[in-house]
Order: structure tokens, then sequence, then C-alpha cells
């Protein structure tokens, strides 16, 4: 059952590879939906058989073969299914069972349709094998996999430099966390002679010891690998760029689940981070910069899928911020709410996007309500949860984050007004784009407005679901109530927590107030300036000049990498090219080449071409042979 | 019967026969049985041992080579016809193709 | 006595067919003349009590084979070899030399070395008789040697196939 979840995507690859090409792109769609379907029925089996256990030993395992059995290194295929990888499959599977419906409808008459099906269901086999891996090995498999799927994906329309440029820069910016992630694991196998969490995580303690260096060497280098597949401060870079492939896969990959790979990760590995204080600090601080540095940079911006994407780093930096102060039920919580509703805000900016042929600047954009009612309505209740209105889904876990970041010993109130200010900019920046996509004047052609129409029935579908989702989302992890918070009860062995933990009712109450006043300011803040004040948004921006310019530039961020880091390696890369390449390496092949050349062109004269001579030279051979055996036999 | 000896050079004399054949003959087709003549010089030294030596491996070995000069005059035979339809020859000393 | 001579007879018309092969500029002469001396051979072969490769050596290399030679001889019609000027001649010089040096160091060999240096086997020429020489190499053929034999039928099998893909007519 549990190597069903993971085989049934891959099952949807062989066959639409088989037969795909042939049956073509109806076919790979409904294949890879049905695929995704069925593995969501058996993770919820799993689940189920999960809730049967009792709260302590609620893991299921599932070894497939040794996989690398050589001398010390033991790695098997094997597979863990408990409650971390369980809510975490139970999303890939169900998110990512929607977000293919919704493709069948989105991707209908692209050319590279059935490629397009077979990378999503290998993506979510690749994702599987992450979350569902019991092993470092297994786990860095299906890590790798998911980046080569976000490349492949990225750069889907490949003809358009723009996507390929943007899929290798994923690609490469991945590559320098993924480094990080590697060198951690030799560490960790330095150190335990193991790979299994099953061996490491229990031992951890005892073979590191708290506080110590090795300890927060390998935090910070698993961090790292974090920082670069979850879009953090200072590999962020890739994720914005990486809009440019097809909208369902900005909304599966580069919103709902690979990004979230590196929270976790990090939460995975929670028995490792709690032995190091200033990794875990690390990880807060970095998670509160993120999330400021891009929810700033998404108030500026005026592509809807970018600021989607800005908002995605921010709600990251969330989760990291919750991870860093070990909240890791809340990181998880919010990990599988945003997914919900991030998905959802993807999947319809895509129908808005396909509505209007293409065009992504929200500046000509303006009362969509009208021609996409659905749509509208339910990017709508994706906002709402987002900015953390309640009873949205997003309020429940953005409060569980901020309560953790508060209260909890590794907390603070830097890190609280950290997160509260970035719920003020979520929500503003989230309502300005709905204000300015599907309120105010129709800035657009008039030919074009009445061609305006809602998407078909197939996406609209999953839209429904996702916005269910969103609101009724939350209501799995109250707060408060003793016995309700069902997520958080779920969860909490994982993380080696008892069930139920105390909350200060008070306090608790009086920070959701708060959180609640700062995000309804921002949300009358942007309807002050893109409803009743036309113009005031920009207004402002006319007023700061130099500060709307670093926002709407992304702090110059690509502009200092590509200064500090690109320039100079490919600086250095060119000089050892000149110097290496050609004055060593190809000065050596080409001489090897010149001196066979002489050496042919010396002997060259004893080829003849002429049968006899061959055979003359057999015959001396074979004569040679006889003198010699004689000899020697005598 | 004759002493193995006398086989034996016999056999060598029909294997030094086919070599000079070999060589110095140019018609493709004479070449092939000169072969056939080295091929059968070294059948004679087969079945003579095998004789000699109460074995029946001698005759065996012989018959398989026998196939095999079936299967190569087969093969080179259709060489020599299809050399011949292009070049309207069957000198092997005007066949340098192998040199380009 | 009567064994050495009916020897004698038979190696001379043996060596004589081959010089003949060697020697005759019509090739058509060069394959009767090759017929002639595997008839001598096989006399050889029966002196030898191998009445079986005897017999294969009349029926399939004398019947069979030579007669495919005729054929293509025949078939492309082809006179006497001109007497043209010598080519090669280094090569067919250093050739015959070679060839004779490997004759006389085999020669040689018999001569000094002894020759019956191997295990006696299982089959005298008493035993033969007894079961019939023909008899006993089939049963060794189909048992012991079976893998070589099938394998003889698909080189068989393949010689076919390509002589007839290569000869046949290209029709395009």
């Amino acid at each position: 059952m549990l190597t069903s979840i993971l085989l049934l995507p891959l099952a949807g690859v062989l066959v639409n590879l088989l037969f795909g090409w042939r049956r073509g792109e109806k076919f790979a769609g409904w294949v890879a939906t049905g695929a995704m379907g069925l593995a969501f029925l058996a993770a919820a089996w799993g689940f189920l058989s999960l809730l049967g256990l009792p709260p302590g030993q609620r893991a299921l395992r599932s070894f497939l073969f040794e996989w690398i059995p050589v001398g010390g290194l033991q790695v098997k295929a094997s597979f863990l299914l408990d409650p971390l990888s369980s809510v975490m499959a139970l999303v890939v599977t169900g998110v990512g069972f929607l977000i293919h419906l919704y493709s069948v409808g989105y991707m209908h008459g692209d050319r590279g349709a059935v490629r397009y099906f077979i990378y999503l269901n290998l993506f979510s086999f690749s994702m599987l094998t992450l979350v569902l891996g019991d092993n470092f090995l297994v786990l860095f498999v299906g890590w790798e996999a998911v980046g080569l799927c976000s490349y492949l994906l990225i750069g889907f329309w490949h003809e358009r430099d723009s996507a390929a440029e943007a899929g290798k820069k994923a690609f490469v910016v991945n590559r320098v966390g993924d480094f990080c992630f590697l060198i951690a694991l030799f560490l960790v196998f330095s150190h335990f002679g193991s790979l299994d969490f099953g061996v490491v995580l229990p031992q951890a303690a005892a073979t590191l010891g708290a506080g110590s260096a090795a300890a927060t060497l390998i935090c910070l280098l698993l961090f790292a690998g974090a920082t670069g597949k979850s879009a953090q401060i200072p590999l962020y870079v890739w994720l914005p760029d990486a809009m440019e492939g097809p909208t369902p896969v900005s909304a599966l990959i580069h919103a709902a689940t690979m990004v979230t790979a590196g929270v976790y990760m990090v939460a995975r590995m929670s028995a490792l981070f709690a032995l190091s204080p200033l990794a875990m600090g690390v990880v807060a601080t970095i998670g509160a910069l993120t999330l400021l540095l891009a929810g700033s940079i998404a108030v500026a911006q005026n592509d809807i899928k970018r600021v989607l994407a800005y908002s995605t780093v921010s709600q990251l930096g969330y989760m990291f911020l919750a991870a860093g102060v070990g909240a890791y039920t809340a990181a998880i919580f919010h990990l599988v709410t945003h997914a919900f509703f991030k998905a959802l805000l993807f999947l319809g900016s895509g129908s808005v996007i396909h509505a209007l042929h293409g065009e992504q600047d929200i500046r000509r954009m303006g009362g969509l309500r009208a021609g996409l009612p659905v749509t509208s309505w339910t990017f709508t209740v994706g906002g709402l949860a987002i900015a953390g209105i309640f009873p949205f889904a997003g309020f429940f876990s953005k409060d569980a984050i901020l309560f953790a970041a508060m209260t909890s010993p590794h907390g603070g109130l830097l890190f609280w007004l950290a997160g509260a200010a970035g719920a003020f900019m979520t929500a503003f920046y989230m309502f300005r784009l709905i204000f300015k996509t599907f309120h105010g004047r129709c800035s657009l052609p008039i030919e074009q407005q009445a061609r305006l129409h809602e998407s078909p029935r197939v996406m609209l579908l999953p839209l429904q679901a996702l916005a269910a989702l969103s609101i009724a989302g939350g209501w799995m992890g109250l707060p408060l109530i003793r016995g309700a918070d069902f997520f958080g009860d779920f969860l909490g062995p994982v993380f080696g927590k008892g069930a139920g933990a105390h909350h200060e009712v008070v306090l608790e109450v009086a920070m959701m107030a708060v959180s609640l006043a700062v995000a309804l300011l921002g949300i009358f803040m942007a309807y002050n300036f893109y409803i009743r004040g036309q113009g005031a948004g920009a207004a402002y921006g006319r007023r700061w000049p130099r500060l709307y310019r670093l926002l709407l530039n992304k702090y110059y961020v690509d502009e200092l990498y590509d200064g500090l880091i690109v320039q100079p390696i490919k600086r250095a890369s060119i000089w050892a090219w000149r110097a290496f390449e050609d004055g060593l390496v190809d000065a050596a092949v080409n001489g090897a080449g010149a001196a066979v050349e002489a050496a042919g062109g010396a002997v060259r004269r004893l080829q003849t071409g002429y049968v006899k001579s061959y055979a003359v030279a057999m015959l001396a051979g074979a004569f040679a042979i006889l003198v010699y055996l004689t000899v020697r036999g005598g | 019967m004759a002493p193995l000896e006398h086989y034996l050079i016999l056999s060598a004399a029909l294997f030094t026969l086919g070599v000079v054949g070999v060589v110095v003959r140019r018609n493709a087709i004479v070449v092939f049985l000169c072969i056939e003549l080295m091929l059968n010089g070294a059948n004679l030294a087969f079945v003579a041992y095998g004789s000699f030596l109460d074995s029946l491996d001698g005759q065996l070995i012989v018959f398989f080579v026998m196939a095999v000069a079936a299967a190569e005059a087969a093969i080179g035979l259709a060489i020599v016809v299809l050399i011949y339809r292009n070049r309207e020859s069957t000198d092997v000393d005007d066949v340098n193709l192998l040199k380009l | 006595m009567a064994g050495q001579a009916l020897f004698y007879f038979l190696a001379l018309l043996t060596v004589a067919g081959s010089v003949a092969v060697v020697a005759l500029p019509n090739p058509l002469y060069s394959v009767l003349s090759l017929v002639a001396a595997f008839l001598g051979l096989a006399g050889l072969y029966l002196s030898l009590n191998a009445q079986f490769v005897a017999v294969v050596q009349v029926i399939v290399y004398a019947g069979a084979i030579m007669m495919l030679f005729l054929f293509v001889v025949m078939l492309i019609n082809l006179g006497r070899e001109e007497r043209l000027p010598l080519r090669l001649p280094i090569q067919k010089l250093a050739g015959t030399i070679i060839g004779l040096g490997i004759f006389a160091g085999l020669v040689n060999l018999y001569v000094s070395a002894p020759l019956l240096t191997g295990a006696k086997g299982l089959f005298p020429a008493a035993r033969l008789a007894e079961v019939g020489s023909v008899q006993a190499v089939g049963k060794v053929l189909v048992t012991q040697y079976v893998l070589p034999f099938q394998a003889m039928g698909v080189l068989l099998f393949v010689g076919i196939v390509g002589a007839v893909v290569l000869a046949r007519r290209r029709t395009r």
C-alpha cells in the first residue's frame, strides 16, 4: 500500500511514455490524472491505517530492496509512512490530483501536452519519494529528482529563451543548495555510520551532543540545502523566474509541493536541529528576513504570477520562522493550508491568463469579476485565506506561527513583529492584486472584453475544491479548545512532544485579535489605494520614487548576484577556458592526434591494399610461430 | 599401411602447394581452389593422427572443416561473382580497394 | 607391402592433381585437377580406416563443392589466365619462399621429433571393424559433438543466406 502511493504516478509515467504519444493529449491527461487520483486514495488509506494505530507507534515502514550494500555503507530502498510523511503525501497527491485535473483543461491544445503530463507525473513520483523516503539517500534522490522535474517544467516552453534561461537559473541555484545538502549527508554518515532515519535521528543527541559544533555544522548545511529548494535568502532568486513555466506547474511545484520540501526536510530533521540553538536561530532569522524581503517586493510587482511567486517566498519564510522557533507543527500546518490557498491562487491566475490569452500584467486588467465570476470568487477566497482572515485556513496556521514566534523559548518579540509586518504586507499585496485584477474599470480593449470567457468546467472544479479547502482547511488545527487541535495531536509525536500543548488563552486571543486587525488594515489600505482613491497607490510610488524603484527592481538582488558572483565566475571560466582548455587540454589532445597522424603517414606504405600482401604477411607470421615452437619445443 | 610420417609429409606438401598457389595465382577462383587444397592438407594430418591414435576425433574435425569449407565456398564464390559483375575481371591483383 | 604400394600410388595421384591445380592456366582444368586430387585423398582416408570421411570427401567435397566451383567458372566463362607481365613480384617471391620454408619446417619436425606421444583413444581398428566406422562416427557426432554439430547447421544456413543476399541482382 505504501509503495502503491509511489508506484501509481510512476505507472502513469510509463503508460504515457509507451502509449501517450500515439493516443494523444486527452488520453495522457486522463491517465496522469487517474494515476494521481488513485495515489490519493492510497495515501488516504495509509492515513486511515495510521489513525488506527496508537499515537505513539504511528509508523509504517516498507522495505523494497537492498540498494547499496557496500562495506560499511548499507543503504536500503525503504519508505516510511508516519504522521509527517502521511500529511505530506496527502497534500502532494490531493493537491496534485486537483492540479492534474486542472491541467487537462489548461494544457488543451498545447503541442507538448503529452510530454507535460509525463513530466508532471514524474514530478509527483519524485516528490513522493522525497517525502516517503526512510533514509537520507532516498530523500536525496527524491530531492534531486524534483529539482530535475522542476527544471524540465520551468523550461517546458523551451522555444522561449526566457523560459530556457529561467530553467537553467533554477537548476544552477538549486545546485548550490544541493551541494551543501550533500556535504551534510557525508557528515551525517561519518558521524553516525548510517543514513537511516530510524538510526540517525534517535541517536542524534547521544552521538553529537547538544550544542556541539558538529550538530551546528550539519544543521546549517542541511538548512543551506533547504534555502535552495525552498527559495530562502540567499538562494530565493530562482523562484520568481520559475514562473516562466505553465501556470499549473507554478501551482504544483513552485507553490504547493516542491518548494515546501525544505520545510519538510527541516521538520524531519527536527531531532538534529534541536541540538543546535544557533542553527535554529539562523533558520528563524533567515525565515523572518525572507518573509519581509519577499513580501515588500511583492507589493510593487505588476506581473500577476510574480506577485504570487514573491508571496510564495514570503510564506515559505513564515514556515521557516516557525520551524526555527521549534514550532514544527505550526510550520507543517501552514505548509498544508498554504498548499491549498496558494495552489488556488495560482490556478486562479492561470484561469485569468487563460481567459486573456496570455496577458499577465495586472495594469492591463481590471473589472474581470463580471466575465470570470467563478474565478473571481475563488480567487478572493484564496486571498482572504492567505491574508489570514477569520475563519479561513490561513488565519489558523498563521496565528499558530505568530503565537509560537512570540512564546516559544527560541522566539521573541522581534520575530513576532516580523511576522505581523509580513501579515500586513500579505494582506496588502494580495488585495492590491485582487482589486486591480477583478475590480475597478476594465482596461482591456473592447473586442477583447467581448471575447472574455470563463474557463471550462474541468478547470473550475479544482478551483472550487481548493476554495472549499481554503475555507475549511484551518479547522483541523483549532487552537484554544483542548482536544480540537487534531492536526497538532496527530503530528506532535513525530516531533517528540506530547499531545495538546498548553496555551495561554488570554495572550493567544489578544494576539489573534492583533494579527486579524493588522490583516484587515492591509486590506483596508489596499481598498483605499486601488478602489476608492483611484491611482492613490501610484501617487505614493511617485512620492517615494527611490523606494518604489527599489521594490520594483526587487532590491537589485539579481543584479547584485550577477555582478558579484555570475560575472566573476564567467570571467574566471573564460580565462580557464583559454588557459587550460585551449592551452593544455586541447594542445595535448591535438598533439596526440598529430603524433598519430605523423606515425601513420610514416608506416602507411606498408598497406598496399592488395590481398596478396596481407596473405604473405600472414604466412610470415605463421612461419615465425612454427620456428618459435620448434626451437622452444626442441 | 604406410608410417605416419609419410602421411604427414604428404599433408605438408599439399598445404605448401596450396600456399604457393594462393601467392602466385591471380585468378580469384584458382586462389580459392588453392585454399581448399590447404584445408585438405590439414584434413589429411587430422585423419592420419586420429587413425594412428585410435581416435575418432580427427575424423569429426575433418567433418566440421568440410562444413566450414562449404560455407566459405558459397560466400566466397558469391563475392567472386559480384566482383566479376562490377569489374569484368576476377583478378585479385587488380583489386586493391582495401587501400583508400 | 600392398598397403605401402597403394599409399604411394594414391599420394602420387594427389600430389600430381595438386600441382596441376596450381600450374594449369585454365581455371576449368584447375577445378578438374582438384577433383582428381580429392579422389586420391579419399583413397588415402580409406587406407586410414576413415571410411566415413572418405565417402563424404567424394560426395560432398568432390561432388558438391567442386561442382559449385565448376558452375561459377562456367557462369563467368573465364578463359585461360593471360600472360601478363608479373605483378607484385616481391610478394610472390617472398610468399613462395616462405611457403617452402614452412614445408621445410614441418618436414623437419616430422622427421626429428617423436610423433605419437598422445594418449590412445577408444577406437582401435579392431573395435571399428566390429561396430562399423560410419556408425561409430555417427554416434560420437550426435552425442559428444552435438553442440558443434548444431552450430555447424547454423553456419551453413548463414552461408546460404549470405550467398543469396550477395549474388542476387539488385533490382531498383
